[in-house]
């Protein structure tokens, strides 16, 4: 339980962070990294599909909520990488800091796919044009770089919270 | 031996799935609308306390850093205040000759609105969507579809609408969104036109059909016609960047570099003017 508090500090802080002006000044050509995805992440791998998919949809719900778009877009979405991040992280977990990127620039790409497909369906189509772009591929490139920093910082926390 | 939880992790997945699925089909419904606000009003206080504290942790470090170029800009801004001081008795004289002159000639002077000034406490946390929040809401006055304009190196420039309204807060559509459409014109050439916001696939606006007749040229500036309801006419949008225009067709395009700088938009100012009736005309929009 203590372990997943940490996780819902830190995501809360990621969502607050991303809610502020200084997320748009970090970023690269109108791209900065995901802090939430990478988050949402890292606890997949460590809790197991479960507790990667409920924090995924809590998370999703209130970035909707907070964002004032569609209900529903980016709970699906996170769900969907929570769970799926979970399942695969029992077999590639602390097994290469190579495979963590990879995966994160993976799960990245497929977030905007899950987006994109359901942008189609639900918003206008102008905002397929978005995740279609090259922003989505240095977006990825960035999660994946941060995530092994992020990882040792969390982990260290959780084994302190543990103690 | 199979793993129970494996199945207990699909069925989680399933229920959640579904949840999120039905809150998207019904997203237009009154109930959805309804919850999302609710939901939002409960969640304001938290996100407005962790973004508050962020930016005092950012402040406080660039604080800091600042110091020394604070002092100077200080010195600077007491004597631009000593000049404003002096200018500002020769602008009412002019003002007070201006209206008499008015009155004389029979021009009505241009309405004016009062304006409640808002602070941005927060944006979208996701790029997709670029809806800012500002501190004030019902109890402000605030109603949706107020037109947002705020001023930057001392120009007034359209930042959006409320697009929703709490008591103690308020969501704006920036003129960039791509649901955001104002009746906008050419400056120069008056030739008027319908700006629609781009984002998230771009920053720019697409100003859209403009008489082909028109001569447009980059630079060219681009107000509010005060057609559409919402805005008050002549508040500079911003520039010409691009103009495309097609072989065939009665209109052309052109593409346009809001005024507004999103990345530091601290203050922005509400114009209490209600939206016209005729903008509710095709719109299941009344409030």
């Amino acid at each position: 339980m203590k372990r997943f508090v940490v996780f819902v500090i830190f995501v809360a802080l990621a969502v607050f962070f991303q809610s502020t002006a200084l997320y748009d000044k970090i970023g690269i050509r109108d791209t900065a990294p995901d802090f939430v995805l990478i988050i949402v992440c890292i606890a997949a791998f460590l809790t197991g599909p479960v507790g990667g998919e409920v924090l995924g949809f809590v998370t999703g719900f209130v970035v909707d909520v907070l964002s004032g778009g569609l209900l529903g877009l980016f709970a699906f979405t996170y769900t969907l990488v929570g769970y799926g991040v979970g399942l695969l992280g029992k077999r590639v977990y602390g097994k290469s800091v190579l495979i963590t990127i990879t995966l994160l620039f993976a799960v990245t790409i497929i977030k905007a796919a899950i987006l994109t497909m359901l942008a189609a369906i639900f918003l206008k189509p102008g905002y397929f044009g978005y995740f279609m772009r090259g922003r989505v591929f240095l977006e990825a490139v960035m999660n994946g770089v941060i995530t092994p920093v992020l990882f040792v910082i969390i982990t260290r926390i959780q084994m302190r919270v543990a103690e | 031996m199979e793993n129970p939880f494996r199945h207990r992790a699909l069925v989680v997945l399933a229920a959640l799935l579904f949840v999120s699925f039905t809150l998207m089909g019904f997203s237009q419904s009154r109930v959805t609308i309804r919850f999302k606000s609710v939901a939002y009003a409960v969640a304001y206080p938290f996100q407005y306390s962790g973004v508050k504290s962020i930016t005092f942790v950012k402040d406080f470090f660039s604080s800091l850093k600042n110091n020394k170029y604070l002092k100077k800009e200080l010195a600077v801004t007491r004597s631009l205040l000593e000049e404003y001081e002096r200018t500002q008795h020769e602008f009412e004289e002019i003002k007070r000759e201006n209206e008499r002159l008015r009155k004389l000639i029979g021009i009505q002077s241009e309405l004016e609105y009062e304006t409640v000034i808002a602070e941005v406490v927060a944006k979208s946390p996701q790029n997709l969507y670029k809806t800012i929040i500002v501190n004030r809401g019902k109890e402000s006055g605030i109603e949706r579809w107020m037109p947002v304009v705020a001023y930057q190196d001392g120009t007034k420039c359209v930042v959006g609408k409320v697009i929703d309204v709490q008591p103690f807060s308020s969501r704006i559509q920036p003129l960039i969104d791509q649901s955001n459409y104002i009746g906008a014109m050419l400056k120069a050439t008056r030739y008027s036109g319908l700006l629609v916001g781009q984002s998230p696939v771009s920053e720019q606006c697409l100003l859209q059909y403009i008489d082909r007749r028109a001569d447009i040229a980059y630079g060219d500036i681009v107000v509010t016609s005060g057609m559409g309801g919402i805005f008050p006419k002549g508040i500079p949008i911003g520039e010409v960047v691009s103009v495309s225009k097609k072989t065939y067709g009665i209109f052309q395009e052109a593409m346009v570099q809001p005024t507004v700088d999103f990345g530091r938009l601290e203050e922005v100012y509400i114009i209490t003017k209600r939206v016209t009736e005729d903008y509710f005309s095709d719109r299941e929009l009344r409030p």
